[in-house]
């Protein structure tokens, strides 16, 4: 009776954390893209924002080349190869590559909140399984 | 008719007057009486989170949810459902947990609300109509307004937009599908269907809905998650008859000027008077199928301004079509300073640099 009770109660755990799994690890790159956000507003230096923001990109291109080395699903790959080219043109823009004019430096705090609102908008149709964002959160904290 | 982005009408001239300095009471109507019904149809079932410009963070169905709450205890000659669509759980992987809510406003006064869970492999929104069908069918007005939030609707392949059902299928079809089933009649039509989703002011869906209603506000391109403002809603309350096309237009405007305070990413909103676009416009329809039909599409996630494309004929296509537009301050497209009101998807390649390439187009 008591396996019975523990099964019954592990059973309703593991159902309601891999539901929700997803959703949390998408929020936490999205939170991680807001902290650059606000660091970027908080620092007066120009130079610092540039760099702030030249980092973040940096490092977000790096997890997503980490995990694109893993053995991830089909479509989960595609995603991934969506958001880094999203997140290189944002660098591009940023330090006037590749054809872009360079983001002018009292832009910068408009540029990282339309970094933001752009990931925003793209996280609702570019969709990641549970495993691959696992992944993404999990080097994404490590790095 | 289109970027008349400041083309105001009498109504929306009273609507402005409402919003800033009006403490007039509604016109109240017989209590027993209801003249119209609203529904609201929230998707909660995905990621919906985003930050505001000041760092807090949000979650955009919670917040649609509250606004129409809020809407609901205005409308005082009216009925409103709301349907919060939350990710549906299971005890033990079997029994159903309910976790979706309704709630339904009856003059004014929250009068029932209640849990439920979707209907297992059938039409989309069937649990939801099925429940509007269930309250005082008999009293029903035969006049409806429909507004769903929530991300992108597919044009097709549209598994995975319920995160916590990724097995069934949310598409075009299956939403127009889905719609129709809240007529109580064949020949009704809802007066005006909004989309507060991106990407679905396209040829398709607008063809999907016009069997079904006067009137849709949609976004052609983006759409921030801060969703479209639909509190003019209430102008119905002052104006009885209120055209939907002057109701849509006042949303927009609304819409149009919060989020052009907020975000800095692409605006794009068009009302289509879908009455107008039907008789004069079927070729844009036939046009576009046969562009998706050629251009073999890889990843058709976001849209681009149809105007672009070698079928558009922008003098044939504006007619029925009003749009509300401001480019994206950063970006590629930051120098797009016109928009046709119809999008298109956009194919992209992706290259050997990852850089986005331009569509196809054979």
């Amino acid at each position: 009776m008591y396996s019975v009770f523990i099964t019954i109660i592990i059973g309703i755990a593991f159902q309601s954390v891999a539901s929700a799994q997803n959703s949390n690890d998408t929020q936490r790159i999205k939170k991680y893209i807001n902290s650059t956000v606000q660091a970027v507003e908080n620092e007066q230096d120009v130079i610092q924002k540039r760099v702030l923001l030249n980092e973040s990109f940096d490092k977000i291109i790096t997890v997503l080349d980490k995990v694109s080395e893993r053995n991830i699903p089909e479509n989960d790959a595609k995603a991934i190869i969506l958001l880094r080219a999203n997140i290189l043109e944002k660098r591009n823009e940023l330090n006037g590559e590749q054809g872009f004019k360079r983001v002018e430096d009292f832009n910068l705090n408009y540029f990282s909140q339309y970094v933001q609102d752009d990931f925003e908008q793209a996280s609702g149709t570019i969709v990641i399984g549970v495993t691959t964002a696992l992944l993404i959160a999990l080097i994404l904290l490590m790095l | 008719m289109k970027l008349s982005v400041n083309s105001f009408s009498p109504l929306i001239l009273l609507w402005i007057g409402i919003s800033f300095c009006t403490t007039k009471d509604a016109i109240v109507q017989d209590q027993s009486k209801v003249l119209y019904s609203i529904i609201y149809l929230i998707h909660g079932d995905a990621d919906y989170m985003y930050y505001d410009e000041n760092g807090k963070s949000i979650r955009a169905d919670e917040n649609a949810l509250k606004e129409a709450q809020t809407i609901a205890e205005k409308m005082i000659s009216g009925e409103v459902f709301i349907f919060h669509q939350r990710p549906e759980k299971k005890w033990l992987w079997v029994i159903p947990r309910k976790d979706r809510r309704m709630w339904y406003y009856r003059n004014g006064k929250l009068t029932d609300n209640q849990k439920y869970s979707p209907h297992k492999d059938r039409v989309t929104f069937s649990a939801e109509s099925e429940l509007f069908r269930n309250y005082d069918h008999s009293k029903k007005s035969t006049i409806q307004y429909l507004f769903y939030f929530g991300h992108q609707i597919p044009r097709q392949n549209g598994q995975s937009y319920d995160r916590s059902r990724p097995s069934v299928a949310v598409d075009a079809v299956t939403v127009a599908e889905g719609l129709r089933s809240f007529l109580l009649d064949s020949s009704e039509k809802f007066k005006l269907i909004v989309l507060s989703t991106c990407n679905n002011g396209t040829p398709t869906m607008v063809n999907m809905l016009r069997p079904i209603a006067d009137v849709l506000l949609a976004s052609p391109q983006d759409l921030h998650l801060s969703y479209i403002a639909t509190k003019a809603i209430s102008l119905i309350e002052y104006e009885t008859n209120a055209k939907a096309r002057e109701i849509a237009y006042a949303m927009a405007q609304d819409t149009f000027q919060r989020l052009s305070e907020s975000v800095q990413t692409e605006i794009s909103l068009s009302v289509y008077e879908l009455g107008l676009i039907n008789p004069n416009n079927e070729q844009i329809f036939t046009a576009y199928r046969s562009y998706l039909s050629n251009s073999n599409p890889k990843d058709p996630n976001e849209n681009i301004d149809c105007a672009k494309l070698p079928f558009f004929n922008d003098f044939d296509y504006s007619t029925g079509v009003h749009t509300w537009y401001r480019t994206a301050q950063f970006g590629r497209r930051a120098s797009t300073f016109s928009h046709s009101g119809w999008g298109c998807e956009l194919f992209q390649n992706i290259t050997e640099n990852n850089s986005f390439t331009s569509y196809n187009i054979n």
